[in-house]
């Protein structure tokens, strides 16, 4: 091909003779199997584990070879039979008994009002652990009560085992003594705290999801 | 209006001790399982918070589950709050006494509590109960009772 003048007035050079030179001067079979030997990959050396070991300790790479996992710091697994991925507020079934659930736990206001008398009605003494534990408890009873930084009702609610229904059965026993109607009346005050925090917990998810739904329907298709 | 109602009649029987806590807030229990498993969810997460706010409401109407009692003490454990995760792994192994988690992790609460005896009582237990150590609690509470001997004959600080 000679070197001329296109017609867009671009000159090429003329390369004919450079593609017959490399069409001749193509390498026999013997030469071609002499070069694939030559990149065939070497016979890897590891150098690392070599330098590692030089450099940590005896023990080190003891424990390194097959050490095997241990559980994370009070890790507790999923018991048995309970649901991997539940989807609880998508679930129309458990999604509608969550709904009355937190209406309930929301517009509940008569226990709580119950619990103000009590409130101004009682007189404050120092905290008994003994009083926050089953009475089959079993286990030792810490003596450390709050401290000054500490919410006692949050400080009760953490370490009160009872139920709602136990303390309200202390809390109208003749025979209980006014301290333990103390201890009572505050982690009564605990649990019922609990379950008001659950029951915004789930209105406030609703919210979130019928909030999202809600902008999914408004927002135009952008493709 | 006839929903308040119904809740102020519930809230009287409940004051009056005929009905339970469940009852009184429509707790069924499968919706108190549901509930459950969304706060494992949460656990697994690592929002704890918020799964300590689902567990511990279930608590508050249901005691006797040895599952919600043993999330409390972990998720309190997790947070610092030894002496409350030692009453809850406590109140759960009553409902199931031979719990490896729950007794290699109440050891290890117990270690951090200055409890040293009963720490190591915990800790032989939840060995005993893995004596080839595959299980990765038994394994941890190894580890944990020879770093506690290891204390036991080390010289006294100055």
């Amino acid at each position: 091909m000679k070197a001329g003048r296109s017609t867009d007035g671009v000159v090429y050079p003329d390369v004919g003779h450079q593609i017959s030179d490399l069409v001749s001067q193509q390498p026999d079979d013997a030469q071609q199997a002499e070069q694939s030997r030559a990149i065939e990959p070497r016979q890897r050396i590891d150098e690392f584990q070599s330098v590692v070991g030089s450099a940590f300790p005896k023990l080190d790479r003891l424990t390194k070879k097959g050490f095997q996992p241990l559980s994370d710091l009070g890790f507790i697994p999923r018991p048995p039979g309970w649901n991997a991925n539940p989807a609880i507020f998508h679930d129309p079934k458990i999604g509608a008994a969550l709904r009355e659930l937190a209406s309930s736990l929301g517009s509940e206001t008569k226990l709580q009002e119950l619990a103000d008398d009590l409130v101004a009605d009682s007189q404050e003494g120092p905290v008994n652990m003994q009083h926050f534990v089953t009475s089959n408890f079993g286990g030792m009873v810490f003596p450390a009560g709050p401290e000054a930084e500490d919410d006692p009702v949050r400080y009760a609610g953490e370490r009160s085992l009872h139920t709602l229904d136990e303390l309200r059965n202390t809390l109208f026993d003749a025979r209980a003594g006014s301290q333990e109607k103390s201890s009572a009346l505050l982690q009564f005050r605990a649990k019922l705290g609990s379950l008001g925090t659950l029951g915004e917990w789930i209105q406030n998810s609703f919210a979130d999801m019928d909030y999202l739904e809600l902008s999914r329907v408004k927002t135009p298709l952008l493709c | 209006m006839a929903e308040e109602t119904e809740l102020d009649e519930r809230v009287d029987r409940w004051l009056k001790g005929r009905i339970k806590g469940t009852e009184l807030y429509g707790l069924t229990p499968d919706l108190m399982k549901s509930l459950a498993e969304h706060g494992y969810m949460l656990y697994e997460e690592g929002k704890y918070d918020r799964a300590r706010v689902i567990f511990e409401a279930l608590s508050a109407v249901n005691n006797a589950d040895s599952h919600y009692q043993k999330m409390l003490g972990s998720i309190y454990q997790i947070q610092g709050k030894l002496d409350a995760a030692y009453y809850h792994y406590t109140q759960s192994l009553k409902g199931s006494s031979t719990d490896i988690n729950v007794i290699a992790n109440r050891g290890e609460v117990l270690l951090h509590l200055k409890r040293p005896r009963e720490a190591a009582e915990d800790l032989k237990k939840a060995i005993q109960m893995d004596p080839a150590g595959k299980n990765p609690v038994g394994r941890r509470a190894r580890i944990l009772l020879a770093g506690l001997n290891v204390q036991r004959w080390a010289p006294p600080s100055s």
